[in-house]
């Protein structure tokens, strides 16, 4: 279904059409749901928090200025309620020699991920995904699926913004590490 | 490759984001609708003239029991008010039966407690109507 652009249902909630916010949360359930949802790794308890983001999204909706995206805005109430269900801050700014540098050149991994067929492609990548912490994959749907910008992500997450290029950057860099092993192994 | 090179990178983003999202339970949109409460009006409400003149209705009211008591009353000071002397002379000539009842009426002590009660009661529901938001015509 293709939606219109948030303003366009938000200005009818806010003129009384209450009926309009049905469409926002269908626009973004999947994405609120999926936030939720790596933080809390629950269904119920995710499908929950995600019921009562957007509720309180609603109620607040007068308070939105529009000074950052309506999505960004509810990504980050989403967020909250979360991980004050976790009762901790799943998201630590870690520092970067924590993380595993990997050894290769991404030039010399791509093009053999490439040659085989998109299925094959995505089966990869999802295996891949799995091997990623939540956070990782919190960061992936924030920054792939949700479209947000790196901005948008430090202002949701509360991160810095070069913690979250750098974490993104290294995700990917680990992805296709793994997706290499595996096709490797596949050879093999 | 860069950071922001590899932020960029079109292969892997496509890849991902034809990924399929986690979706909540069938009934979710509905049970998010059935927990939103009427959000509170934000448009400014532009009275309608009706709506003014029924505003007034209070103020018009207790401006009349004034004018009223005024002109039945006998404080001498109050003489220059125009017509006065002849609107109590009528009020007074008008009312005589009411009166005369009323002194009959009252003879009863019991009607005496009956009548001050609900008189009072009568008062302070006009009152109460008058100047309550419940006022509707």
């Amino acid at each position: 279904m293709k939606y219109q652009d948030d303003n366009f249902y938000i200005e009818k909630v806010l003129n009384g059409d209450s009926s309009a916010y049905a469409a926002l949360v269908a626009k973004h359930k999947n994405l609120v749901f999926s936030i939720a949802l790596k933080i809390l790794n629950n269904r119920e308890d995710a499908e929950e928090v995600a019921q009562d983001a957007f509720v309180k999204a609603y109620q607040s909706l007068k308070s939105f200025e529009n000074k950052s995206k309506f999505s960004t805005w509810l990504y980050r109430i989403v967020y909250n309620a979360a991980v004050s269900h976790t009762r901790k801050r799943i998201l630590e700014t870690i520092p970067m020699d924590n993380y595993v540098i990997y050894n290769y050149s991404e030039e010399s991994v791509r093009p053999g991920i490439e040659e085989v067929d998109e299925n094959e492609q995505q089966a990869l990548l999802l295996k891949a995904t799995k091997n990623l912490s939540d956070e990782d994959n919190l960061l992936i749907t924030l920054f792939y699926h949700g479209n947000n910008s790196i901005e948008d992500i430090s202002s949701i997450t509360g991160l810095s913004a070069s913690n979250v290029k750098v974490r993104l950057h290294r995700i990917r860099k680990k992805l296709y590490n793994d997706m290499n092993a595996m096709m490797a192994q596949r050879l093999n | 490759m860069d950071t922001d090179e590899m932020l960029n990178d079109d292969f892997l983003a496509s890849l991902l984001r034809k990924m399929p999202l986690e979706s909540p339970s069938d009934g979710f949109i509905n049970k998010v609708m059935t927990g939103l409460e009427p959000l509170p009006s934000t448009i400014t409400h532009k009275r309608t003239f009706f709506e003014w003149l029924k505003s007034l209705i209070p103020y018009l009211g207790v401006g009349l029991i004034i004018a009223l008591i005024l002109y039945s009353s006998d404080i001498p000071n109050l003489n220059f008010i125009y017509g006065k002397e002849y609107f109590s002379g009528m009020l007074v000539k008008a009312f005589h039966p009411f009166w005369i009842s009323m002194k009959v009426l009252l003879s009863s002590r019991l009607i005496t407690y009956f009548l001050l009660i609900s008189v009072s009661a009568g008062f302070l529901f006009i009152i109460d109507k008058l100047f309550s938001r419940r006022f509707a015509l």
